[in-house]
This record gives structure tokens, C-alpha cells and sequence, in this order.
């Protein structure tokens, strides 16, 4: 049972670094946090019945996460940096090929003023994932999955007046796989590119316009793209406790299959943060809008997604989280640059709870279920269920 | 890899524990005498007004409660609140200031009137969104009163005369809460792909992603493939 092992390692280390803390009173540019859970996870193959009807056996096995999270801020006369890098180990005691998964996120922010008017954002986000080759019996059910994915976004904002300000902004996504199989149908490259003009009409109300490009790439078979997108939307802070956002517009995409036809259609999305106590938060949103194709060999989908998230404090130590969500997408046969495929839906159904307790300054206890509902046309359809306890430690 | 992977962690947990100094002895005390900047952004008015709008310590506790301090927005202080938080990776680069406010009130952080972006920051405000940021309102003996935020803070040796010297005191949030992974957006420079490398939290709770799941044609095309009985 090595990771029992590396359990007892894990929380020996943290008790003896808990211990060795002073008491503190100011802020630290420094974070140290560690989350170690102890998983019980009902299908771990997402096992369940193929397209084609057949149904697989679903394997269940105890899993044990240890996520440690560094947190670094400068928080300077003009400028924030911030990094943090968070590596994160998972093993998994019935997977017999291959026990550990281990992945790494890196989140940088660098905010600048270069003066009262000007300012300049920059935000890195980077994915490391090695995630091994999944045998099920005599099927192989995931290839090797190891990624590189990075996200990166560069803006520039400009007051103009004191009601009116601008922003220009460019992203970059980039995903690579190691595996060479998977590498030629999934890896991509997104460059993006927008303005938006945002005027505050009332003291509680913004409009905004903004216009935006697209530029999707794939190594392998052409699924790219090209998008231009227009909207207007508004921000608005309806009452001390509820504040909303509303965007709608239309986008135009361009496939550079040619092929295949372009394709427009409006787009948008909704948000609410509503606090009916100063114990409860309660957010919620939807969006439509045509977006990359998470399957081979379709170039775009169109997309739907709802969800609701509650948070609770029923007492100043034990906090109470709900969140439901429901992604429904479609999938045309007309998009794809495969002949052979056919139309698809799938429907994704996700639900979670957590409980937390705060021991102390330093410590709490969690507790938690996850369940999913995936179904669809094209894969797999499956469902699993999750259920963790753990500890985090804030240092 | 995976032994790469166990000598990074077991190594960054015993750096961790062999240089407390490196981490904890960066920890700096509330001292309410050290001055500090005013904000990271100021607004083009706000210096002139500064002068003109002054905060007196001596003044009495109601005045002092609706002082501005240091004619700084509720947006100024929003965004600079986000970035000391560690929420700033929740929401896009450049963000506005309701996208600001809207992580905030996730996080239980509003003033008592609510955010609204050009009104200025008083001291009641700052004293009460302090406290919250740091986890602490259930300590304030009388939240109802403005008086009594201001009073905890006092208590506990936390500055506010300006905002620097406040927000220097307070930390990353443990526990943030954002809507990070169903974030429903479908702005290209905003959207996100379900692309997570492990569980992350939606709101407090895991949200695990869908793992890449082999579509029917890949099936077909022999991804989704029997092993060989005899293995090479």
C-alpha cells in the first residue's frame, strides 16, 4: 500500500510544518496550502453503453489526491504579480496498468499601471497533464493522454473619460499531446483578438460593444476556422445584493475546410450573483453560442450550458457548497470533415456538494460528492459517482 | 515521470519545512505607523481631491465612519482587492469593474450599500470589506453598526487610513469561491475550455471535467481497440 505510505509522509511533513509556523498578524507575499483527499470513485473508465448498444462493466476503486498549491504576490506601487503553481499527485488502487497520475497548473497574473489611465494586463495560465495509457480488460480506453495546454491573454485598457473606457485584448491557446495518434486530430492553436467599448450610462449601469476575431488551427485533418463576432451587452447592479451581466450578439465562422459552409448564428450569455443573506451566495448563468468541437472529426458545435452554484455558511466554521450544471451539445454531420460521421447530441449532466469545517486558523476537514450524467450519441454514455473526505492546511 | 513527479513534491514539502525563514520570515506585522502607498490605481480626480479631503484621525466615530478615504472608487478598490485575493486568475485579464464586483459578492465581500464603481470608498466601507476579506465578520460584535467594523479592525491592530496600509493585511483567500469551470461565457477571449488536469472548484465544489472519451469514428478507426491476446 505505498500510497498509505505516502499518506503518512504527506501529513507528518505538514504537521511538522504547522507546528514550526508562527502566528501571524500581517500578509504574506507567500501561500503554502495543501488539500490531501481520500477518493471513492464508482467508475473510474467512465465505463457504460457505447452508441452502438453494447454495455461495459464499470470498475470502482479508492483513490487518494495530494494537491499542493504555492502561492507568490507582489503587490508593488503600480504593479501585481502573482504565481502560483499547483502539482498534484492521484493514485489509483484498482488501475492496474498504471497507479499515479500526476499533473501540474501554473497561474500567472501581471497587472500594470503605467498611469491613472493606462493599464496592462497579462495572465498565463499553463496545464501539464500526465495521465497514462488505460487498459479495462482487453480494451483500451484512453491512450496515452499527456498534454501541454496554455493559455495566454495580453490586454491593454485605456480610460478615455471617466465614464468610458476601452480595451484591447489578445489570446492564445495552445494544446499538444505527447501521444502522436491523439497529437494529429487534437492538438490546436486559437489566436483571438477584440475591443470593447464600455460606458457607464448610470451610476449602476454599463453598456458595452465589443467586436472580436478568431483563428482556429489544427495539426491534423483541417478543423480550423476562422470567427468574427459582434455584441453588445450591460452590466448591471440591480440592488446592494444582486448584480447581473447580459451579452448577445452574432457570430460568423469560417471553416477552412472548404467543404464545408460557413456558418453563422447568434450568441450570448447571462449571469446573476444574488446574496439573500450575508450566510448565502447564489450564482447562476447560461450561454448559446457555436464553439470548438470537443470530438474528432467534427470542426464545431453549437453549444448550450446553464448552471447554478450555491454557497452557504451555516455557521462561521462550517461552510456549505451545491452546484448543478447541464451542457448540451450538437453535433452536424454538415461540420465534419469525416463523410462518414452522422449528427450526434450529447447531454452532460454534472452535480456536486462539499462540506467544509474549519478546524482552526490553519486547518479544515472536507467532505464531498460529484456525480455525472454523460450522455451522448457519439460516445460512451456513462455515469459516475464520487465521494471524497479530506484535509487542507493553509500555511 | 512519476518518480520526477514524487521528488518534486516530497522535495518542495521539505524546502518547505527545511527554510521556514525563506517563507515566514517575509511575514510582516501590522504596524500602523509605517506609511504605505494609497492604492495601485488612482483615478485622474482623485489626486487633487485628496488634498482638499484629508482623513483625521481624531475626528468623531460617525464622521470618521462616512470619511472618504482618500477619495479612492469602490471600483479602484475592487480591482486591487481581487488581485490581493487571489481571484484575479477567476476572471479575465482586463476585467471590468462589475466582473470585479460580482467575484467579490461570490465571496461574501460588499460594502453594506452595495458596490457601486464611481462611489468613494469611506471608512466604513474599507473596514467592513477588509474584515470580510479576511474571513473574520463573524467577530464584529455589532455588524449592523458601521462603528463596530471599524472598532475590530482598531482591535486587532489593522490600519486604515489608507488603503495600502488595510489591504496589506490581507491574504489570498483558502477557500475562494468563483464559478471558474462552468463559467457559461462565450466571448472568445474569455470562454473556457473544459480542460482541467485534476478537479477544480466550481463554487467550493469539484467540478470534474469530462475526460476525453473516444467518439464512435475513432472507435471505428480502432482507437477503441481489443488488445492482442499475446501482448508484444
Amino acid at each position: 500500500m505505498r500510497w498509505i505510505k505516502w499518506i503518512c509522509t504527506t501529513s507528518l511533513l505538514l504537521g511538522m510544518l504547522q507546528v514550526s509556523a508562527p502566528a501571524k498578524e500581517g500578509a504574506l507575499p507567500f501561500q503554502f496550502n495543501n488539500r490531501l483527499r481520500v477518493e471513492w470513485d464508482d467508475n473510474i473508465y467512465q465505463a457504460g453503453t457505447d452508441p452502438d448498444g453494447v454495455e461495459h462493466d464499470k470498475t470502482s476503486s479508492l483513490k487518494a489526491i495530494e494537491e499542493i498549491e504555492f502561492t507568490v504576490n507582489f503587490n508593488l506601487e503600480n504593479t501585481f504579480v502573482s504565481l502560483r503553481y499547483r502539482p498534484s499527485l492521484v493514485y489509483w488502487e484498482k488501475r492496474d496498468d498504471d497507479h499515479w497520475d500526476f499533473n501540474h497548473d501554473v497561474d500567472f497574473v501581471f497587472n500594470h499601471s503605467f498611469s491613472p489611465r493606462l493599464s496592462l494586463s497579462l495572465t498565463d495560465t499553463l496545464r501539464r497533464g500526465e495521465q497514462p495509457e488505460l487498459v479495462d480488460g482487453d480494451l483500451v480506453v484512453r491512450e496515452e493522454d499527456d498534454f501541454y495546454y496554455n493559455l495566454a491573454v495580453l490586454g491593454l485598457g485605456y480610460i478615455i473619460a471617466p465614464q468610458t473606457r476601452v480595451d484591447v485584448e489578445g489570446r492564445n491557446t495552445l494544446l499538444r499531446y505527447d501521444d502522436s495518434v491523439t497529437s494529429a486530430n487534437e492538438d490546436y492553436i486559437i489566436w483571438a483578438g477584440g475591443l470593447t467599448l464600455r460606458q457607464r450610462v448610470m451610476p449602476k449601469t454599463t453598456v458595452l460593444g465589443q467586436g472580436r476575431y478568431e483563428d482556429v488551427s489544427y495539426d491534423g485533418a483541417d478543423r480550423g476556422s476562422k470567427s468574427v463576432y459582434l455584441a453588445l451587452g450591460a452590466e448591471q447592479n440591480f440592488s446592494p445584493n444582486l448584480l447581473g451581466s447580459a451579452r448577445g450578439g452574432y457570430q460568423r465562422k469560417m471553416f477552412n475546410d472548404d467543404d464545408l459552409s460557413s456558418e453563422s448564428s447568434p450568441y450570448g450569455d447571462l449571469s446573476v450573483t444574488f446574496l439573500p443573506s450575508p450566510a448565502t451566495r447564489l450564482t447562476g448563468g447560461a450561454k448559446y453560442s457555436l464553439f470548438e468541437a470537443n470530438i474528432y472529426p467534427y470542426a464545431s458545435q453549437k453549444q448550450a450550458q446553464m448552471y447554478l452554484s450555491l454557497a452557504y455558511d451555516v455557521t462561521a466554521r462550517l461552510a456549505w457548497y451545491l452546484t448543478g450544471s447541464y451542457t448540451y451539445s450538437d453535433y452536424d454531420q454538415d461540420t465534419a470533415v469525416d463523410v462518414t460521421t452522422r449528427d450526434g447530441v450529447e447531454n452532460i449532466y454534472q452535480a456536486s456538494t462539499r462540506a467544509t469545517y474549519k478546524l482552526n486558523r490553519n486547518n479544515w476537514l472536507e467532505a464531498g460528492y460529484q456525480f455525472v450524467d454523460f450522455d451522448s450519441d457519439l460516445r460512451e454514455s456513462y455515469k459516475r459517482n464520487r465521494v471524497d473526505v479530506g484535509w487542507k492546511i493553509q500555511l | 515521470m512519476k518518480r520526477v513527479g514524487l521528488f518534486v513534491v516530497t522535495s518542495v514539502l521539505l524546502g518547505a519545512w527545511i527554510l521556514p525563514g525563506a517563507s515566514f520570515a517575509a511575514e510582516k506585522k501590522a504596524e500602523p505607523a509605517k506609511v504605505k502607498k494609497e492604492t495601485a490605481v488612482k483615478a485622474p480626480e482623485a489626486k487633487t481631491a485628496e488634498k482638499t479631503a484629508p482623513v483625521t484621525a481624531k475626528a468623531d466615530a460617525e464622521k470618521k465612519a462616512t470619511t472618504p478615504v482618500k477619495q479612492v472608487s469602490q471600483a479602484e478598490l475592487a480591482q486591487l482587492l481581487v488581485n490581493v485575493l487571489g481571484l484575479a486568475r477567476f476572471i479575465p485579464a482586463s476585467p471590468s469593474a462589475e466582473q470585479c464586483f460580482g467575484v467579490l459578492m461570490a465571496n461574501s465581500i460588499v460594502p453594506a450599500e452595495g458596490w457601486v464603481a464611481d462611489k468613494v470608498v469611506t471608512k466604513a466601507d474599507l473596514a467592513r470589506i477588509i474584515v470580510q476579506s479576511m474571513k473574520r465578520q463573524s467577530e464584529v460584535k455589532n455588524p449592523d453598526d458601521p462603528k463596530s467594523w471599524i472598532d475590530y479592525l482598531k482591535s486587532i491592530g489593522v490600519p486604515i487610513d489608507t488603503i495600502g496600509q488595510a489591504v496589506d493585511n490581507v491574504n489570498p483567500l483558502a477557500e475562494p469561491v468563483a464559478p471558474n469551470v462552468v463559467t457559461s461565457s462565450s466571448d472568445p477571449m474569455a470562454k473556457r475550455h473544459k480542460f482541467n488536469t485534476i478537479d477544480e472548484t466550481q463554487y467550493g465544489v469539484d467540478m470534474l471535467s469530462v475526460a476525453r472519451v473516444f467518439s464512435q469514428l475513432e472507435l471505428d478507426a480502432g482507437e477503441f481497440r481489443p488488445l492482442p491476446i499475446t501482448q508484444d
